[in-house]
Parts: C-alpha cells; sequence; structure tokens
C-alpha cells in the first residue's frame, strides 16, 4: 500500500477515526495495529519477522541495562550488533545475487528470489534498532521495557518506508507524553503533506520523464542533454525525497508525533561536508554519532590521515546503505574523496580568501555551485543501473569524447511531457525552497500560517488542482525501496 | 491563533473549541473537493477504454468470429485479424496474463457460436508474469468491463474497483474532461464515441504505425527492457500461470476448438539478452502443453525475414511488421478447422 494510493487514504481515515476515538492509553495499541496492518499489506511474512527482529532486540536490550555485569553487556551488545548488521548485509547481497542472475535463482515450483526479496523499509529499522542498542549501552536512553512501545518505534507506519530514522529517546519521549495533538501540530502536519504529495507528483514525477529516458539510453543524446539530464536527476531526487520525508513527517503530526527533519536546503550548502551536514540528515546525523565520532576518536593519534580515513569510512556506510554496488561504492567513493580533500584545505582556502577579501562575494557564489556539481556528478553513478551505464553517461557527457551528436544539440521530445509541465515543476520548486529559506532565515515561522484564510487556501486548492493534472499511475518513492 | 514551526500552539485556546474549529474548517475545505470528485467519478465512468471498446466490438461481431486471438501486448500489437483467414477477433491486451486469457476465454466461448480456432500468443514473459505486479490497474478494468475478479482476493478490497478516476489516473480523466468541454463548446455531444485510431474493427492495436523513424532497437536497449522485465519475472509465478493455461487448454478441448500456441517475433538484441533458464522453461512448457492438448506450437521467436521497421520496439511489431507476420501464420495455419478437428 503505496502513501499515494486510494487504499491508503482510507487507511489513513479510519486509523485517525480510530486513534481519537479511543481513551489515551489505547493509542499506541491502535497506533501499533495499523502500523503492523500497513507493513502486513506488503508482505505478511515479513511483519512477522520484524517482530521477531524487535523480540530480539527487546530480550538484547535487557542485558544491556546498567546493573548488567560489564562482559554480560558487552556480549549482548556485540551479538545484538552483528545480528542486526548481519540480516541487513545478508538481504543486500542476496538482491545482488537475485539480479545478477534473475533466471537462476529458481525453477519450476521453487522461487529463492521471493525467499530473498528484501523487506521493505529494512534498512530503517534496522537502523533505528541498532541505535537503540546502542544508546542503551552508552546509558543514553533507558530500557524500553514496553514491548509495544519498542514494536511500535521500529513499526510506525510513517516512517518505515522510508524514515526519517528518529532516535529512540526522542521517539519513547514523545510517546510517553502521547495526548491531543495540538490543533496547530494538526494543521502543520495536513499542509506538509499536501506539500510532500506535491513535491513527488508536480515536480519529481514530471521530472523522472526526462530522467528515465536519458538514463535508459545516454548514446542517444547529446551533451548538453545529458548534463541537462543529470541537473534534472538531482533536482527529481531532492524533490522525491524530500517529498516523502515531508509526508513521513506530516502524517507523524497527525498523531502527535514529530520526526526529525531530513534536509536543510541541501543544494545551497557551501561545501561538501556541509552538503552532507543538510542532505538525508537524520542517517547522515545518525552514522555521525555511531560510526564517524568512534572511529575519529580510534583514528585520531593519525592525524590527518585519520581524519580523512574517518570521513571516507563514512561516505562508505552512507553509500553501502543504500545497497551493496558498485555503481553506490563508486557513489560513496567520489563524495568521501571530495569530502576529504575539502576538509584538508578548508584552512588554506579560507587563509587565501581572507587575503583576497575582494573575492570573498565570488566564493559566496561559487561555493554553493561547485559543491551542486561534485555531487550532480556522484550522482551519476548514483542513478544508473549498472556500472557500465554510469560510465557511458560520463563519457557520452564530455563532449567531444566517443560522440557522434553535436554536443550542444538541444532537441527533446520527451512524451508526456510538455514544456509548461517542465517549467512548472521548475518554478514551483523554486517557490517551495524560497517559502522554506524565508521560514529558516527570516520569519521562523510558517509564512503561510500567517496568510489569511481565503489566499491560503485558494493556493491548497491551486497546488491541489496541479496535482491533480499531473499525477500518473505508477512512479514508486526513489527512497522507499532502500 | 499562531503556528510556530514546529507546529506547537502559541496562545491556543482552549483545545476542544479549537478541534471543533478545526473539524469545521477541515470539512468546509473539503466539501468543494468532495463535489468536484464526485462530478468527475461521473464523468470518468463514461469515458471509453480499450476494454470496454473491444468487449462492444465482440458483442458486435459474436456471429461471425470463428478464430480469437487471446495474449499480451505481443498478440494485440502483433496479430492483424484481417489477414487471417475467416472471421478472426484479436481479444489481446496490453499485459494481459494468462489468468485473463483463460477468465475471458470462459466469458466469452458460449457467445461465439462459430468459433473454430484460438491463437494465443505467449510472450517470453507469460509464464512468469502476473497482472497485479506488472500493471495492477489493468485489473480493474477487467472488473469494470468484464466482471472478472482480480487474481488476488486482497486486490478486492482496492478503490480502484470502485471508483473510475482512481483506476484512471486523475491526468486522464481531466484531459478527457477537457476535450469534451472542447467539443460541447463547437456544439458537439457531450459524450462521444470512441474513436481511438489504436484498435481496428477487429481489435488490432495498429496505433503504432507508421512506426517511429528510428525505434531503439540498441543491445543496450534491449539490456533496458530486459532488465524491468526480469524484475517482473518470477519463478513462483509459474505453476500459477501453468495451470490456467492448461484450464484454458481443457476448455477448448472440451468443445471442440483448436488452439494454438504462437510465440511472436522478436528483435535478435532483445533475444541475445533473454535469460536461458526463462527462455528453455516457455519452450519446453509449451511444447509439453502443445502435445497433452494436441495444440499446434508455432515457434517464431527467431524467425528470418524481419527488418527494423517492423517493429516498433524490441518486443512488439510495427503495423507493417504484424501484417507480415499475421500473413505468415495464416500460411502455417491454414483455413479454420471444422467443429471437431481431432
Amino acid at each position: 500500500m503505496s502513501f499515494l494510493s486510494g487504499n491508503f487514504g482510507l487507511f489513513l481515515v479510519l486509523c485517525l477515526c480510530l486513534y481519537y476515538a479511543v481513551p489515551l492509553g489505547w493509542r499506541r495499541a491502535v497506533l501499533l495495529l495499523f502500523s503492523l496492518g500497513f507493513y502486513a499489506s506488503w508482505s505478511v511474512w515479513h511483519t512477522g519477522g520484524l517482530l521477531l527482529l524487535v523480540a530480539l532486540v527487546h530480550w538484547t536490550a535487557g542485558g544491556l541495562a546498567p546493573g548488567v555485569v560489564q562482559r554480560r553487556r558487552r556480549f549482548c551488545l556485540g551479538g545484538g550488533v552483528a545480528a542486526l548488521l548481519g540480516l541487513l548485509i545478508f538481504f543486500k547481497c542476496a538482491q545482488q545475487v537475485v539480479q545478477a542472475w534473475p533466471g537462476a535463482a529458481g525453477s519450476a515450483g521453487f522461487d529463492l528470489a521471493a525467499l530473498l526479496v528484501i523487506p521493505l523499509g529494512l534498512s530503517y529499522y534496522i537502523f533505528k534498532l541498532l541505535g537503540y542498542l546502542l544508546d542503551v549501552y552508552w546509558e543514553k536512553v533507558p530500557v524500553q521495557r514496553d514491548f509495544l512501545s519498542l514494536a511500535l518505534y521500529a513499526s510506525f507506519f510513517p516512517q518505515i518506508v522510508s524514515g526519517p530514522i528518529q532516535r529512540a529517546g526522542d521517539f519513547f519521549d514523545q510517546l510517553a507524553g502521547l495526548g491531543q495533538p495540538s490543533v496547530g501540530q494538526v494543521t502543520t502536519g495536513l499542509q506538509r503533506m499536501l506539500f510532500g504529495v506535491f513535491k513527488k507528483v508536480v515536480i519529481a514525477d514530471q521530472l523522472a520523464l526526462i530522467v528515465d529516458r536519458l538514463f535508459a539510453n545516454p548514446a542517444g543524446y547529446s551533451s548538453l542533454e545529458l548534463l541537462i539530464g543529470a541537473y534534472c536527476y538531482a533536482m527529481q531526487l531532492y524533490a522525491d525525497f524530500s517529498g516523502l520525508t515531508d509526508l513521513a513527517l506530516g502524517l507523524g503530526m497527525l498523531f502527535g508525533i514529530t520526526g526529525p527533519e531530513n534536509f536543510n536546503q541541501p543544494y545551497l550548502a557551501r561545501n561538501l561536508q556541509e552538503f552532507w551536514r543538510r542532505w538525508h540528515m537524520s542517517l547522515t546525523s545518525w552514522l555521525g554519532d555511531y560510526l564517524f565520532l568512534p572511529l575519529r576518536m580510534g583514528l585520531r593519534h593519525l592525524g590527518n590521515t585519520g581524519l580523512a580515513l574517518a570521513l571516507l569510512g563514512n561516505m562508505l556506510a552512507v553509500a553501502l546503505w543504500h545497497g551493496l554496488t558498485w555503481t553506490y561504492l563508486i557513489f560513496g567513493v567520489l563524495n568521501g574523496v571530495f569530502i576529504v580533500v575539502s576538509a584538508l584545505t578548508l584552512r588554506q582556502r579560507n587563509a587565501f580568501f581572507k587575503r583576497h577579501a575582494r573575492l570573498q562575494p565570488a566564493r559566496s557564489i561559487w561555493s554553493p555551485v561547485a559543491t551542486f556539481h561534485l555531487f550532480v556528478f556522484a550522482l551519476i553513478f548514483f542513478r544508473a543501473a549498472d556500472l557500465g551505464a554510469a560510465l557511458g553517461y560520463v563519457t557520452h557527457l564530455i563532449p567531444g569524447l566517443d560522440h557522434s551528436i553535436p554536443a550542444t544539440r538541444l532537441h527533446w521530445a520527451i512524451p508526456g511531457l510538455t514544456r509548461t509541465r517542465f517549467l512548472l515543476a521548475l518554478g514551483s520548486l523554486a517557490l517551495l525552497e524560497g517559502l522554506t529559506w524565508f521560514r529558516l532565515n527570516r520569519a521562523r515561522l510558517d509564512p503561510l500560517l500567517l496568510w489569511p484564510r481565503w489566499p491560503r487556501w485558494t493556493l491548497y486548492y491551486a497546488m491541489i488542482l496541479l496535482v491533480f493534472v499531473s499525477a500518473r499511475q505508477t512512479q514508486s518513492f526513489i527512497y522507499g525501496h532502500f | 491563533m499562531v503556528t510556530s514551526n514546529q507546529g506547537q500552539t502559541e496562545a491556543a485556546p482552549s483545545p476542544a473549541p479549537a478541534g471543533r474549529r478545526l473539524a469545521v474548517d477541515l470539512l468546509l475545505f473539503s466539501l468543494p473537493l468532495l463535489l468536484a470528485w464526485g462530478g468527475l467519478e461521473w464523468f470518468a465512468s463514461r469515458i471509453p477504454n480499450v476494454y470496454s471498446v473491444k468487449r462492444k466490438q465482440l458483442e458486435g461481431l459474436s456471429k461471425q468470429v470463428d478464430t480469437l486471438i487471446l495474449g499480451s501486448s505481443s498478440g494485440y500489437y502483433g496479430i492483424a485479424p484481417d489477414q487471417l483467414s475467416g472471421s478472426a477477433y484479436n481479444l489481446a491486451n496490453f499485459a494481459q496474463t494468462l489468468y485473463y486469457d483463460d477468465a475471458l476465454a470462459e466469458r466469452v466461448l458460449n457467445q461465439l457460436p462459430k468459433l473454430r480456432r484460438v491463437i494465443v500468443c505467449v510472450h517470453y514473459i507469460s509464464l512468469f508474469c502476473q497482472l497485479e505486479e506488472a500493471a495492477p490497474e489493468r485489473q480493474y478494468y477487467y472488473w469494470h468491463e468484464w466482471n472478472l475478479w482480480p487474481r488476488r482476493w486482497r486486490d478486492n478490497w482496492d478503490v480502484r474497483m470502485g471508483s473510475a478516476i482512481a483506476l484512471r489516473s486523475p491526468e486522464i480523466t481531466v484531459k478527457e474532461l477537457q476535450t469534451a468541454a472542447h467539443r460541447v463548446a463547437r456544439g458537439g455531444d457531450w459524450q462521444r464515441p470512441y474513436e481511438d485510431p489504436e484498435i481496428d474493427a477487429r481489435g488490432w492495436g495498429r496505433s503504432l504505425e507508421p512506426a517511429p523513424p528510428s525505434p531503439d532497437l540498441s543491445e543496450a536497449a534491449a539490456k533496458h527492457a530486459l532488465r524491468i522485465h526480469h524484475r517482473l519475472m518470477h519463478w513462483r509465478n509459474e505453476e500459477p500461470n501453468l495451470a490456467c493455461f492448461r484450464r484454458l487448454l481443457q476448455r477448448l478441448s472440451d468443445r471442440g476448438i483448436e488452439p494454438v500456441l504462437v510465440v511472436p517475433p522478436f528483435w535478435k538484441t532483445y533475444i541475445a539478452e533473454m535469460d536461458p533458464a526463462y527462455w528453455q522453461e516457455t519452450d519446453t512448457q509449451l511444447k509439453s502443453l502443445a502435445r497433452q492438448y494436441h495444440a499446434r506450437y508455432l515457434c517464431y521467436r527467431d524467425a528470418p525475414g524481419f527488418f527494423p521497421t517492423d517493429f516498433v520496439d524490441l518486443q512488439h511489431l510495427s503495423a507493417p511488421g504484424a501484417i507480415r507476420f499475421s500473413r505468415l501464420l495464416n500460411e502455417a495455419l491454414g483455413s479454420c478447422p471444422d467443429r471437431s478437428p481431432f
């Protein structure tokens, strides 16, 4: 059941009615029931597996409590972490095997591929549960004795498909104070849901028409067209994923649970380190706390080499979290190298611009542009179906290299995408980003919620109308696959 | 009331009246949307589609049809009924699986008194694919137009079983509404007869004529297409599909109707990228079914004499290609048999 399906609409209405109808003490149970129902709509077997996993973590966390003997605590932590990571790695590897040899993965009556299909949202709830175990071990959060709460933490339906990866302490605190969500929370939630759907349908899905075509056959397009295709993918990915995050956060707010933000205008970042602090923030901050910091501390005696290794290790983890493929690996290596170079030269660059102060304005424009382009380049590997396809795209992107089509040709006929829709998608993204910038930097308030009702409602109706006329049957969320 | 960034309410009045006001606001906000939805729903339910058109066409030809063509889009585009001897009708459709081939046959066999032969066009993916995984929205058309239930019980709960807008995608409904409004403005009827050139009077899909100047038949395109197909192909689907196939063949055998199993031509790059395990299994099963049910099995997978202009893509014939293929098929089949060929 996709978030954008009619069935999900009915499911949500039913869930909200029941949630608000029952006494406060029952609400967790209602949420858990619906969360498991939502997950079971994808796979009943995986729902059972998820519950077993939660039971394992619940039991393991009991052995991590502060009063327990240190040796046993270490044993429990090691066992729990190994089991969770092992499961994640197993499914990610199995997925690659099945994709590489589709026909060999079974025979009549036996379908290995079906058994090895990666459970929906596995990467997200494994990281949630891992973080919980580590937090209990480091005594940042107490052991959660209530199985229902832990199960709800792992399976909370707004977050299970694609995060954000909320920290256990934050979630349990909100769960403990679960009461009547404020009117502001509900209206903000509804607004964010609308924004999320709008970003997905009106922006991401339209740009996907270009991206899918260009990445399927880069040899048929000019360098300029491929460059625009790469930009479009960056915009599509951002709109798609931030739209999904908006939906997840909005849904959570309807139940009084506020999740962590995932994006903070990343394409305005001035360098790659800053970029990765503003992109998929719930994952990068998770890895920062549980991987980068321990790595950095462990390698600090190596000085800059240690820093470089920690940064590289962190980026590889970010990349391989998406899947164990060569393309993700190269995406991680590229980002890692960019970050290492950026981090190790930052001091010299700052000193240079201090000496040449008149170049500062140029730097403030150049830095985000350069950062964006580095990321766009790495994204080609992220998007391509395999390494050969990625190299093919890059080769054809470079003018004059193995290409018979004039480099600056711009002659598109993308079925289903008119110029108006293309401009509308880009314009809408700019407008929404403008509103977000205003909220973050100037008003500290959502400017829309300050508008009088009728202009605000008119805008909402216009957005709904655009969603309505742009909606297609099939375009799943990109980050729904991890 | 002012709402802060985090959704916290500042200086909010007591919760109950605020909640009531929110509920009233939501209701007021939703009212125009619900009205618009209802209107569009009424309109959308009256828009013809490839399924309703085929049903009506077949009903109109029921007294004369002696050959019926089933299968997916490769059959829909690939076999031109007017090139076959006798009176043929093409009931193949996009992504139509063996489950629906069988269900449709069950529905129409009794209404076609002259039917002597059924051609089942089998694609490389046919034995391993299910409609609910490949193109789920299409299974609801079968319900709306033919009263055929989806294969999985849980799909019966999908809102698309009841909503024409959810089924057609809002985009198509709105586009149709625009066209209808233009027609009314020009003094025409609100509801038009179906005039999609895709479907000819005998159910053949020839919208792809003329073929695009240069269909992409490259190795890269084949790899891309098969990557998508292999994602939809699962060994677990083989047994249920074979069960449907056997049921269909038994149904035909019981009525003395000749079954013909046909694999259409594919472009060579597509064939080269096929997974041998899937193809071997398909070929073996088709041979076995043909033996078991006294059916003819005609495999044109690698048939020579087809050129790039005969294809619109790697696995679909263009109109000239379909005519060439249908003539070949007609030569191989000969005239329609008498009522009891066996």
